[in-house]
């Protein structure tokens, strides 16, 4: 089964071309990585992923409905992890969860211990989001795109700022989620981090998806490092 | 809905900002009546009596009320833009609307919320308005409960849904300004600013002749004061060349807030939510 389908999208800002014409899908069960050096278009794909921004041509559908018709049956089958987590920073990291547990229907907050517990995060659970270290808040932002036991995990940068512990931590966790059977979609510029855990790897850049395919099959002749940097400086010239 | 506007006030119960201005809010009555008092006692015997009015009993009501419209605007408009402008500049808006999706319902939470903290500022500048006068009123003179009739209720009434309203379109106009520039420092600005060249644009104006001298019955400032002059009292020194009926005052106003809440909502569903 198809989860994401997105068909020919694109986005200008002005006269800048975030994104032109992208193709792709990611199946069920997939770890798709979504590479591309800072400032390719990821984020903004997300963000049209996710409805933040409109697209000017094209068509994004998630488990085969239109993004833009009404996802509110879909939407608890979707986790989310942004860039720089957003969350309050005056109210505790319990009190953030139960916000979004309340916004996705479940107003007890049912699965917020265990989410919390997934993350090791229990312990600071009262403690003021401000007040939080980097990995703190990126773990937070895991138990949060796992609040509604989602299919389908989008993570945006989702070790932005990590120190190496936490990097080893995030990619553990991916693995553990892909063994669980859900459907990723990682946006991110840290290669080694890809290569290991994807199944199946896109690069962007400079708003053009450049290659498209399944991780084992593109890294068979070089590595993706190697691979990545073949496309960038293709692409400069 | 409900859930979203038990979030929104959450947010505002759980934030220190609340609180703070909550006690500005009460330092401004304190401040503003014991300044008056202050006049009053020092002033001289012949002009104490008529000087004294207005801290006594029900001339008070309207010292109460144009206080509340002063304060409450102050503490309405701070507490409306970082509502707004906070989710922008923290980035809890793009987390938000992944989730909400409808932009006017997360937009109309907010202006719902807004203004049931609109009512709750309100009703607390009545009652610490009402305690200060009482001890005002007994202090200048003795309190007495026999200035209560049914007709001054009626009048307390409309001059608390007149100040609530007044309260509403300001901070609705801060609303307004934090989404244009996605900062709540924008929202302050904005009302600042409008207060500035509203003033300056009715000085003017006045001075004119014929049409334009009316445009100033469509603004806000000369409309708010349709809510702060009890009706039943005789003498005034302080009302303006233009005093607006609360009905004339209460459909500009009423203008006035949907103007600024559809063009709120206008730019919140049509622009894009980037990082």
């Amino acid at each position: 089964m198809t989860v994401l389908r997105i068909e020919h999208l694109s986005k200008k800002f002005g006269k800048i071309v975030a994104v032109s014409d992208l193709n792709l899908q990611v199946e069920e069960g997939e770890v798709f990585g979504f590479l591309g050096p800072n400032g390719s278009g990821k984020t903004t794909t997300i963000g049209m992923i996710l409805g933040l921004i409109t697209p000017d041509e094209g068509r994004i559908e998630l488990f085969g409905k239109d993004v833009r018709s009404d996802l509110s049956s879909i939407w608890p089958r979707v986790g989310i992890v942004l860039e720089n987590p957003p969350f309050y920073p005056y109210l505790s990291g319990w009190d953030n969860l139960h916000i979004f547990s309340r916004i996705l229907g479940d107003r007890a907050g049912s699965r917020m211990e265990q989410v919390l517990d997934t993350v090791k995060l229990s312990s600071r659970a009262k403690d003021k989001f401000g007040t939080y270290s980097q990995g703190m808040k990126q773990r937070l932002a895991i138990a949060y795109a796992l609040l509604s036991d989602p299919r389908f995990i989008i993570l945006d940068e989702p070790t932005n700022g990590l120190d190496p512990v936490g990097m080893r931590e995030m990619r553990e966790l991916i693995l553990k989620l892909r063994e669980e059977g859900k459907t990723i979609f990682l946006s991110t510029h840290l290669l080694h981090e890809v290569e290991q855990v994807s199944s199946s790897i896109g690069i962007i850049h400079q708003g053009k998806l450049v290659i498209c395919g399944k991780t084992a099959e593109l890294i068979q002749e070089k590595d993706l490092e190697a691979l990545f940097m073949e496309v960038i400086m293709e692409g400069a010239k | 809905m409900t859930t979203l506007i038990g979030v929104e006030l959450l947010k505002i119960k759980k934030r220190r900002m609340s609180f703070i201005l909550l006690g500005v809010l009460v330092f401004f009555f304190c401040l503003t009546f014991s300044l008056y008092y202050y006049v009053v006692v020092s002033s001289g015997e012949s002009y104490r009596a008529a000087l004294a009015m207005p801290l006594q009993f029900p001339d008070a009501i309207d010292l109460i009320f144009s206080t509340a419209q002063s304060a409450g605007s102050l503490v309405l408009v701070i507490l409306a833009s970082f509502m707004v402008g906070e989710e922008y500049g923290q980035g809890t808006v793009r987390q938000m609307m992944a989730r909400v999706r409808t932009r006017s319902r997360y937009l109309g939470a907010k202006i719902l919320s807004l203004l049931i903290i609109v009512l709750i500022v309100t009703a607390i500048s009545l009652i610490v308005g009402t305690i200060l006068a009482s001890f005002t009123t007994s202090k200048l003179g003795g309190l007495s409960l026999d200035f209560i009739t049914l007709s001054l209720l009626g009048e307390v009434a409309k001059m608390f849904g007149g100040t609530a309203l007044t309260l509403a379109v300001n901070s609705f106009l801060a609303v307004l300004f934090t989404i244009l520039a996605r900062s709540a420092w924008a929202g302050i600005g904005g009302y600042i600013g409008y207060g500035l060249v509203e003033g300056i644009v009715s000085t003017v104006l006045s001075m004119g002749e014929g049409w334009p001298k009316d445009i100033s019955q469509y603004l806000i400032g000369p409309n708010t004061f349709a809510f702060v002059h009890l009706e039943i009292e005789e003498f005034s020194f302080w009302l303006p060349e233009f005093y607006p009926s609360a009905i004339h005052a209460t459909a500009v106003l009423l203008c006035w807030c949907a103007f600024f809440l559809g063009i709120s909502f206008y730019l919140f569903r049509r622009r894009d939510i980037t990082a």
